[in-house]
């Protein structure tokens, strides 16, 4: 593994270049640009705010940044998983063709998504600030959870992307799954909504862990306990190390399978 | 030193009777019996052994699926034996596909940082070549137009350019070369010779055996995915020629369903009877034979040498005023000569049963190389085919020392004579 990595960091310019390759075909030509990528998340806050706010009327405070606080890292999550299921056996031409480190393109897929989910603060900021939340020293701590989640971003994609190799349902598969993670992912409503036989069930729930970080260090102004920053370190490279294995492991058929 | 060593390499590919990658069949194929897949495996290369130095210039031939790109593949990195090993010194860069990851969207000068970039190639070493690749490409007034306004040539040269702009230790090439117009295969041709008097490593695997003679130290035969090795590359490639003459044969045979047990169960041989046959056979094809002045079977021949073309026919009834006709073609497909027997003075009244025709040559014209061959019987206007074997044999032409020239394909025996105004002794 060590071996792989190295060599990943020897292609670490194939990485910036797929990145920037994708997201300058993304936003070239088009008017708004990156503007696009802002959108999204605000519509479905207007939309969600609307829908449990003034309709199901969930009692949260300042809801809207409630929300963002972890509906942002929630599509950090399910749009590289999504994006990145398809980057193997989408790109059969090159698998077949020039020999790179495989890995390489899952990576490039999160990354790109990251930047995006970096880019997005650009709304998180002015909204909490808008909403008067105090902000403080454990944003200091923001580039911790980030680097972290990535890790777990990377672990997955790197799982995802190597079994829809084999099976191609993967792809659907994985849909109906982030819809139903998204449900069991305190996004819209407080954990602590939960009933408390579930809690504890609930809480293996690694992006229960991920948005009570965001939003322990965004919203509440509060800093992030030891224990807690050790059950993320804990998911973070648990979910790496196995993901990668799991890849590495069918890498050699990649090429023969596609 | 060993840039490249191979040891006893063996690649299995799996064949699915149903292929079928999706979680309701293998779920269903695994209640069904536990086995998830029916499947065949069979070699696609079996016991390679390839010791190649560093400096060296080694061509790869073969027929179309007999495995040669496969090796490259398995020395590249790209899929992995199953059996033995390869071992490699130093960096390898494989030309196999032209403009890997290109975008459509994204100017020829974005392209290249990709696409070289997923050719192992780091910023820096990027930066100091990208003048380099830009002129080589020929496309300076393009460079920063997006490549969806380029056309096919620009793109396959621009892909060229970034690749042949490599610098790696062992270079793998796999039939690029064929791309561009003749003045932009010259180029490429110099790089290669360049990467040669570097001390270069190279692989090539080539179609045009013109080509691997001239730029290769030594020649590997890959034929159904066993090797075949002389030292002399012209053994080699002789060699070859032999094996393909050879299953040209069987598959005129195959045609006529006279193919022995072991034969048919050949896969090759079958696979050659796709050549085109048509005509509505009240007279038949049974056989063709090249000869040479000693009646004996051959494909080669000398320019100048004696040859003779037996073709020999059956027909079921009798046959009014046949014409037996051949052709022959260069290995592009230009004709060379068409004669056939009532051009050629030999008018036959009719046909019925068996029977042979034949097609003398005192002095083939021909220079080296491979030529095609088709036969066939039409009736008197030429325009209702009994029976037409399209390109169906091929035989080749080797140097003859008392005839100097090389180029076209026609030995023309003739004088040059010289004359100058003004001079005296």
């Amino acid at each position: 593994m060590i071996n792989k990595l190295k060599e990943i960091y020897q292609y670490r310019f194939l990485v910036f270049s797929l990145v920037s390759r994708d997201l300058k075909v993304k936003y070239k030509g088009s008017l708004l640009g990156f503007f696009w990528s802002l959108l999204n998340p605000l519509v479905m806050l207007v939309v969600y705010t609307i829908a449990f706010k003034y309709i199901i009327r969930i009692r949260v405070e300042n809801f809207p940044v409630f929300f963002l606080c972890a509906f942002l890292p929630w599509s950090f999550l399910a749009s590289s998983l999504s994006m990145s299921v398809g980057s193997i056996k989408d790109n059969g031409n090159l698998i077949k063709k020039v020999y790179f480190p495989r890995e390489v393109l899952p990576l490039s897929v999160v990354l790109s998504n990251l930047v995006q989910f970096l880019l997005t603060f650009l709304i998180l900021i002015p909204a909490l600030l808008l909403f008067k939340i105090q902000l403080g020293l454990p944003l200091l701590f923001l580039p911790i959870i980030i680097i972290f989640q990535t890790a777990f971003n990377m672990g997955l994609s790197f799982f995802f992307s190597a079994f829809n190799v084999f099976f191609s349902d993967v792809k659907h598969l994985l849909e109906i799954f982030l819809q139903i993670w998204f449900w069991l992912t305190p996004i819209i409503y407080p954990v602590e909504l939960v009933p408390e036989r579930f809690q504890t069930l609930y809480k293996l729930n690694p992006a229960v862990q991920f948005v009570e970080g965001y939003r322990n260090l965004l919203l509440n102004n509060k800093g992030i306990s030891l224990t807690q920053w050790g059950v993320l370190f804990l998911i973070g490279g648990v979910f790496f190390v196995l993901g990668h294995l799991f890849f590495n492991h069918h890498n050699k058929r990649f090429a023969e399978e596609i | 030193m060993e840039a490249v060593k191979i040891i006893n390499l063996s690649k299995k590919f799996r064949r699915y009777h149903q292929k079928s990658s999706n979680i309701k069949y293998a779920a269903l194929n695994f209640f069904k019996g536990g086995r998830s897949f029916s499947f065949e495996d069979f070699y696609a290369l079996k016991n390679i052994n390839m010791s190649i130095k560093e400096g060296e210039t080694v061509g790869i031939i073969g027929e179309n699926g007999s495995g040669k790109s496969t090796l490259l593949k398995l020395i590249a990195g790209i899929i992995f034996p199953d059996e033995g090993e390869i071992q490699t010194q130093g960096t390898i860069a494989a030309l196999i596909e032209l403009g890997a990851g290109f975008h459509t969207e994204l100017s020829g000068r974005e392209n290249i940082y990709v696409n070289a970039s997923l050719l192992g190639f780091k910023r820096k070493e990027i930066n100091a070549r990208i003048n380099e690749i830009i002129d080589f490409s020929g496309l300076e007034n393009f460079i920063d137009n997006p490549l969806k306004t380029y056309s096919s040539g620009m793109y396959v040269r621009l892909g060229f350019s970034i690749a042949i702009n490599v610098n790696p230790d062992i270079l793998l090439i796999d039939e690029i070369l064929a791309v561009g117009d003749e003045n932009f295969q010259k180029k490429c041709y110099q790089k290669i010779e360049e990467f040669k008097n570097k001390g270069k490593t190279i692989l090539l695997v080539s179609h045009d055996l013109a080509v691997i003679e001239k730029m290769c130290d030594r020649v590997y035969l890959i034929d159904n995915g066993r090797q075949f090795y002389k030292e002399n590359p012209v053994d080699v490639i002789s060699e070859y020629h032999r094996r393909l003459f050879k299953k040209r044969k069987q598959a005129l045979r195959v045609n006529q369903e006279e193919l022995t047990e072991e034969e048919k169960k050949d896969k090759t041989a079958s696979s050659l009877t796709e050549f085109n046959r048509w005509g509505s056979r009240e007279v038949e094809i049974t056989g063709i034979e090249f000869l040479d002045d000693r009646n004996r079977e051959t494909y080669i021949y000398k320019t100048g040498d004696f040859l003779k073309i037996k073709m020999d026919y059956s027909a079921e009834k009798k046959i009014k005023e046949p014409v037996f006709g051949l052709a022959i073609y260069k290995e592009d497909g230009t004709l060379l000569c068409g004669p056939n027997t009532s051009t050629g003075g030999c008018d036959i009244d009719w046909i019925k049963g068996k029977g042979t025709v034949e097609y003398v040559v005192d002095t083939l014209p021909f220079l080296p190389g491979t030529y095609l061959f088709t036969a066939s019987i039409y009736d008197r206007s030429l325009r209702h085919a009994y029976d037409h074997w399209e390109r169906c044999l091929t035989f080749n032409v080797v140097e003859n020392k008392e005839i100097k020239e090389k180029f076209g394909a026609f030995y023309i025996p003739s004088q040059w004579r010289h004359f100058q105004q003004g001079k005296s002794e």
